[in-house]
């Protein structure tokens, strides 16, 4: 099998593929016994320099999911029963860890991070403020610039992170087609952002892409491994950033409009209608000042949503990347699993 | 010397906000013993502690206090005082002195003037205990 093509069995009927090492002998007689046999569940990199070097694959089904077993025809026969006892025995104890978790985390992560409604309303803040009779130096066109700045730092934030967790989605799932894409898009989106220079980002994506590989469940996490270690640094400090502007620039502006309307908007506006003695209109600013107390609130729950989401993400990859080389994959899958849940609350309590 | 963090400066801003939400509410609770010129004088300084509060999140980060002078945490201890204060006392003149002194401790704050926050806080604590 060259290396680069695509092959069904492998990329879908199989989540798990041993590479062995099989050289044929010119005997016709006999079966061959391997050279080698390379079963490294944890380490794809070293399996696919084997494919690399032209060493052969077979791929056998994974017996937790009971699917059937399937070996290469290829070299099926240069298999003797001790390779495929051990390989069978490997399985059972380190195989078919399914990606779906850390696809779900990816994808979740992806929808957390792509939610842009708190970066459009950053700037539009100061400007209901104005009209709220706040004349201070706090909505002052420069300071509305200022907020557009910021607004448009929390969005290439965003997009470092969507366009990474949405790599690390397609890789998890299996997307392959579009991973590398995603890993250009990435790249765009950290030197757009001054998170990365363009050197550093061909350097990160020389490590990350796939290219023309053998597309195993192996290679795969051997991958996911590394585009997790490789971005973790960019991804906390994107997630850094995401967190001060919407928490320590929307949330607190948002607060004080938000007193600002009530009080001195709506509040003196009641009081001046009761003084005044008019029928009807304190019963009609009660019913608008509720509403647009009600838009105020479903911001700032949108925002608290967001803050706490990007937390929640940035907590979780670094949990991943802390337990890359120090746990077993399956821990880091489930480490996965834990975040992606919690990601996905974060996507049900967003009010629009 | 100290550095006023990202985290200290969100802490004042939530504290002026008090300040001003403090005032907002004296005003509604009174709104029918202050005169026009009262209530107007009482907007316009709970706008300006709100401008405040939020020029404080923008501006105070990174600035210096000379701890001999006034630290962070006297800051503290005058605006607290001061947010409690507003929400008991029931003269409109003292409640209108104790904003005013916060209104100029909150601009020494974000215009990095050690000694004039120096002098506001004393100002602060001198108008809440009077």
């Amino acid at each position: 099998m060259k290396s680069g093509t695509r092959d069904r069995p492998v990329r879908r009927g199989l989540r798990l593929a041993g590479l062995i090492a099989g050289k044929r002998h010119s005997s016709a007689s006999a079966y061959n016994k391997p050279a080698s046999l390379v079963l490294d569940t944890e380490n794809g990199e070293a399996n696919t320099d084997h494919v690399k070097n032209g060493k052969k694959q077979f791929l056998v089904s994974c017996p937790a999911s009971k699917r059937q077993f399937s070996i290469s025809q290829y070299h099926c026969c240069t298999l003797d029963l001790v390779a495929l006892a051990i390989l069978g025995a490997t399985v059972t104890i380190t195989g078919c860890t399914s990606l779906k978790p850390l696809a779900d985390f990816g994808k979740n992560a992806a929808a957390v991070a792509g939610y842009q409604e708190v970066a459009k309303d950053y700037p539009h803040g100061l400007e209901r403020q104005r009209l709220y009779g706040q004349t201070g130096s706090a909505v002052s066109d420069e300071n509305v610039a200022k907020r557009r700045k910021d607004a448009q730092r929390l969005l290439e934030a965003q997009n470092v992170l969507q366009a990474y967790a949405q790599a690390l989605g397609a890789l998890a799932s299996d997307d392959l087609i579009s991973y590398d894409k995603e890993v250009d898009a990435l790249s765009k989106s950290l030197v757009n952002g001054k998170f990365a220079t363009s050197a550093q980002t061909e350097s990160y994506a020389n490590a990350v892409k796939l290219g023309f590989r053998f597309f195993t469940d192996l290679y795969r996490r051997a991958k996911i491994k590394q585009i997790i270690t490789t971005y973790n640094p960019k991804v906390q400090a994107a997630t850094t950033q995401l967190v001060e502007i919407v928490a320590g620039g929307y949330l607190t502006g948002l607060s004080g409009e938000e007193s600002m309307f009530a009080q001195l908007v709506a509040g003196r506006a009641r009081k001046s209608a009761e003084d005044k003695g008019l029928e009807g209109l304190p019963q009609f600013l009660n019913v608008l000042a509720d509403e647009h107390e009600q838009v105020l609130k479903d911001k700032e729950a949108n925002a608290r949503a967001l803050v706490g989401g990007i937390r929640q993400f940035g907590q979780g990859h670094q949990e991943l990347a802390d337990s890359i080389g120090k746990m077993d994959f399956k821990e880091t899958v489930e480490i996965a699993r834990k975040y992606a849940d919690e990601l996905r609350k974060v996507i049900k309590s967003f009010n629009s | 010397m100290t550095q006023i963090t990202s985290e200290d400066a969100l802490d004042l801003a939530r504290l002026f906000k008090e300040s001003a939400l403090g005032l907002g509410q004296f005003q509604l609770d009174h709104w029918n013993n202050l005169s026009e010129g009262q209530r107007r004088d009482l907007t316009d300084q709970e706008y300006t502690l709100l401008d405040h509060s939020q020029n404080l999140v923008t501006y105070a980060v990174g600035v210096m206090l000379d701890e001999a002078q006034a630290s962070l945490d006297d800051i503290r201890e005058a605006t607290v005082k001061a947010n409690q204060a507003i929400q008991t006392v029931t003269n409109i003149k003292k409640v209108m002195e104790i904003a005013t002194a916060l209104i100029t401790l909150g601009a020494a704050i974000y215009s990095a003037n050690p000694s004039g926050i120096a002098t506001a806080v004393s100002a602060v604590l001198t108008a809440t205990t009077d």
